[in-house]
């Protein structure tokens, strides 16, 4: 390390004794300097795309602010009810304290984790993928700057969400148990100091797989994120293995599941220091406040320290791999051959046979894409995985038999989630491929083909992708909760909505996104996040309250008889009279009505998008 | 100003660059051709320092592009064929942005980015965002950044695509201009009628490996074509090798002998010729 030390200041000398009129400003700037250059560029972008937000783009900027502050705000009431009914619960101060801590050692573990990997994510297409930093590797600047500044960036992305999440959280407890002013006041460093340290192994795993394991970089993540689930599925089911309907939520079930716990609260883990730290400033003045406070300080300052440590070490990994990486990852991108997807032509050539010919290249052009961009279908995998966990888990929260109508309500609220994750996929990356075709619409455009054909395509690849995994979960969801069993038809119904919303959503993406294209845009996410990717996510979300709710209100009132007799109010009792409420003809009569809302939610949006897609 | 020494680079199975070497002075404009996928851009990129040799070195005014990457880059200028401007900011401001990462004083930047706006005929469009402008205007500010810290060795990929006739012209100009001011210019190119007007020497890669190297006219002497345009002595010099072989039987003895770089064929290889290079010295 000396010898390239010393060997770089001889050059740098060199530098600056060659004989040229402008040799002797040749020293160039410091590492520092460079760090205090770009945070200004960025500054100074930022700074400009804000302004552009609220010029030119004044719907999506106030639905992102109001979006966000309505979700804040119900994270918050959430999370005073749970807290205050936890604390009205539990009389015990000591088995209290130990739930806390391990709700909080549990809930910051679980962010731990997830930071580290999107992280790791975000910055391998941020600094090893990014046309920037191929631009400032050309630069005197030092890659390990570099590095560290595309690291600020991609912990600033995987950070957003973990303040919008923790602070509603936090500030919940915070009110709930009446924590002085100091815990409020700590809160902002101590969550900064945590997000840098999983952020920051996330970028040393990301340097270090690049460098090493250049040609399994996929696999690793694949690995990861198995063993995420795995680990996930482990969890949940030694929580509620073996234990009866009955024996669930006792006291007994409880001091369990809290022995359980136990191994997220390990002393060396950030999160037992956040946790830890936070609790024991949210302590009320009058419980021994200053070794409170001294606790509290301290493990602020382990954090910190950590963090600093982490950054320092990402700066050196960064000096001695960042440049032989970015290079060798350069060899294999240029060197991969893709030989395999003939299997894929027959495939779809077999199972799409009614479709013209043309089409089904279409469709196998679309798929080829999809499978080689790891961006779409490891997010998609992550959804569903995510979802899968949760709904193999559902039946434990079923409430007994005795509450048919919370049941299905459960399910039918599941078949929205599915429906809203499946929304930000189509607005992510359905809408903006119209957009991006246009850029090669010399080769769409000059084809013997009719063009209405490439949109219908688009729709038929989006709606096979995601017809089979939802309908899967819903299916899955609905054998978790023992509708299948109970109740069939309800079962079958939400089957219903299930293609409804795979075909809606995605006549509504393709649709919108060939009616309002951004020709000039090259980056899809810039393309989803502009107005027609925005309201698309809107309409979706409208639509899928709308199915939700036309079809869940028969189901809700024919397992609960008794909820027709509540209704007191002449005028609500007189439609429901009219509607046939409570029983199974209005069930089916709301599902027919959701298919007539998925057919004319398919028809029109694609009948707009053809029309204009043949002007363009 | 720029020593390629045994250079290799591989991807995968692919080799890309093989044991190139090559010396471009200063003073000099220097135009690299060859075909498509031949090794041009690797080597640029090289050059540059953002992709590291398997074998072999790469020196930029002494200075190797890989353990002294830094110093190298401070004397280079380069311009990709696919320029990189933040969408976010003006013209003028990147410049500015440029000129502070070379460490220029902000007086010098002031001065440097009036020279680069006439140069280039910014001045029009400068204060504008670099979102709205188009490959041409692009293109224009890159060259403008690239000179803007008055490197001794400019690096060119492709300078011509996307700019109009008179910027053409006008890059031209300045790389001529560039040259005789001691500079170096080294540029890759696939319109042959610029590298034939404005480079003093040229270099002709095909399969990673150089086949020519030295003045459009040695090409022709030593071709033994004296009236034939650079375009048709590239064609010839670039056939495949058996299109080559059964078009020109002749040919395998000693297509250009006596120079730089001789034409062999392989004892292991009944078809295909292997064009070897010898080491040589460049006349500075």
């Amino acid at each position: 390390m000396t010898g390239a030390t010393t060997n770089g200041s001889q050059a740098i000398d060199r530098v600056a004794t060659v004989a040229s009129p402008s040799d002797d400003q040749r020293r160039g700037l410091d590492a520092n300097q460079v760090g205090g250059l770009l945070w200004a560029l960025r500054f100074q972008m930022s700074r400009r795309i804000v302004r552009q937000a609220l010029e030119n783009a004044r719907l999506r900027t106030s639905l992102v602010i109001v979006l966000s502050i309505v979700f804040w705000v119900v994270m918050f009431v959430l999370f005073q009810e749970g807290f205050g009914f936890i604390l009205g619960a539990i009389n015990d101060p000591g088995t209290l304290a130990q739930t806390f801590h391990a709700i909080f050692n549990l809930f910051f573990l679980s962010l731990f984790a997830m930071l580290a990997v999107s992280s790791a994510i975000v910055l391998y297409s941020t600094a090893y993928r990014s046309d920037e930093v191929r631009y400032l590797l050309t630069t005197p600047a030092h890659p390990r700057r570099i590095l560290l500044y595309k690291y600020q960036e991609s912990a600033l992305f995987s950070g957003w969400g973990f303040f919008l999440l923790g602070s509603p959280v936090l500030m919940a407890y915070g009110s709930v148990v009446h924590a002085p002013w100091y815990f409020y006041a700590m809160l902002l460093p101590f969550m900064l100091a945590f997000v840098l340290i999983p952020s920051g192994l996330g970028a040393l795993a990301c340097m270090v797989v690049v460098r090493y394991l250049p040609t399994m970089r996929f696999h690793v993540i694949g690995i990861a994120i198995f063993a995420a689930v795995i680990c996930l599925s482990v969890f949940g089911w030694s929580l509620l293995h073996g234990v009866s309907e009955t024996e669930l939520l006792t006291p007994e079930w409880f001091q369990t599941s809290l022995s359980g716990l136990r191994y997220t609260q390990q002393q060396l883990f950030p999160s037992y220091w956040l946790s830890t730290g936070l609790l024991e400033a949210a302590h009320p003045a009058q419980v021994d406040s200053q070794s409170s406070v001294k606790m509290s300080l301290g493990m602020l300052n382990v954090l910190t320290a950590n963090a600093l440590v982490t950054y320092l070490l990402i700066g050196w990994v960064a000096a001695r791999t960042f440049t032989h990486g970015y290079s060798e990852l350069a060899r294999l991108s240029s060197s991969a051959n893709r030989r395999r997807s003939n299997r894929l032509d027959g495939i779809v050539h077999r199972f799409a046979f009614p479709l013209p010919k043309p089409m089904r290249l279409l469709l196998i052009k679309d798929i080829r894409g999809f499978l080689r961009d790891a961006t779409q279908w490891s997010q998609f995998v992550i959804f569903f995985a995510l979802l899968a966990f949760y709904f193999l888990n559902v039946r434990r929260f079923q409430f007994g038999s005795s509450l048919p109508q919370w049941i299905v309500t459960v399910g039918s609220m599941n078949v929205a989630v599915v429906g809203l994750i499946l929304a930000t996929f189509t607005s992510r990356f359905i809408f903006p491929m119209i957009s991006l075709e246009g850029r090669r619409f010399w080769i769409l455009g000059t084809l013997p083909i009719d063009r209405g054909w490439v949109l219908w395509s688009k729709f038929l690849f989006s709606c096979g992708i995601s017809l089979i995994p939802c309908a899967g979960l819903i299916a899955l969801s609905d054998v978790m909760l023992k509708i299948s069993a109970k109740w069939p038809m309800v079962a079958l119904v939400h089957q219903v909505e299930c293609l409804t919303l795979c075909s809606g959503l995605s006549a509504l993406a393709v649709g919108l996104g060939a009616r309002m294209p951004n020709l000039r845009e090259t980056s899809p996410s810039k393309i989803a996040a502009g107005f027609g990717g925005t309201l698309n996510l809107v309409l979706s979300t409208g639509f899928i309250l709308a199915v939700v709710l036309i079809s869940s209100v028969p189901i809700y009132f024919w397992v609960n008889q008794q909820a027709l007799h509540s209704l007191h109010v002449g005028w609500l009792q007189s439609a429901v009279d009219l509607m046939g409420l409570g029983s199974s003809t209005s069930v089916i009569v709301g599902a027919l009505l959701v298919a007539s809302l998925g057919a004319i939610t398919t028809l029109l949006p694609m009948r707009a998008g053809v029309a204009w897609f043949r002007q363009l | 100003m720029i020593e390629v020494d045994k250079v290799t680079r591989t991807y995968g199975q692919t080799v890309a660059v093989n044991e190139l070497s090559l010396q471009v002075q200063a003073g000099e404009v220097f135009a690299f051709l060859g075909p498509n996928g031949a090794g041009k851009t690797t080597t640029i990129k090289m050059t540059v320092g953002l992709l590291q040799p398997s074998v072999g070195a790469i020196r930029v005014r002494g200075f190797d592009v890989v353990h002294e990457s830094l110093c190298a880059k401070r004397v280079l200028g380069y311009v990709p064929d696919q320029p990189y401007l933040y969408d976010k900011l003006t013209g003028r401001e990147f410049l500015q942005f440029v000129g502070q990462m070379y460490g220029m004083p902000d007086d010098d930047i002031q001065a440097a980015m009036d020279v680069q706006l006439a140069n280039f005929e910014l001045e029009a469009f400068i204060d504008q965002l670099t979102e709205n402008y188009s490959h041409g205007m692009k293109q224009r500010v890159t060259f403008a950044s690239a000179l803007l810290h008055e490197p001794s060795v400019l690096v060119v990929d492709e300078p011509m695509v996307g700019l109009d006739p008179r910027s053409a012209r006008r890059v031209k100009e300045v790389f001529s201009d560039y040259a005789k001011a001691g500079n170096t210019v080294f540029m890759s190119t696939h319109t042959l009628a610029i590298a034939e007007q404005i480079a003093d020497r040229i270099g002709v890669i095909h399969h990673g490996q150089m086949l020519f190297l030295g003045s459009v006219d040695e090409l022709r002497t030593r071709m033994s074509r004296g009236d034939s345009s650079l375009e048709d002595l590239f064609l010839a010099l670039t056939e495949e090798p058996d299109t080559f072989t059964s078009d020109r039987e002749d040919s395998t003895d000693n297509r250009l002998s006596g120079g730089e770089t001789v034409l062999t064929e392989t004892e292991d290889s009944d078809t295909q010729d292997t064009v070897t290079e010898t080491p040589t010295e460049t006349s500075s």
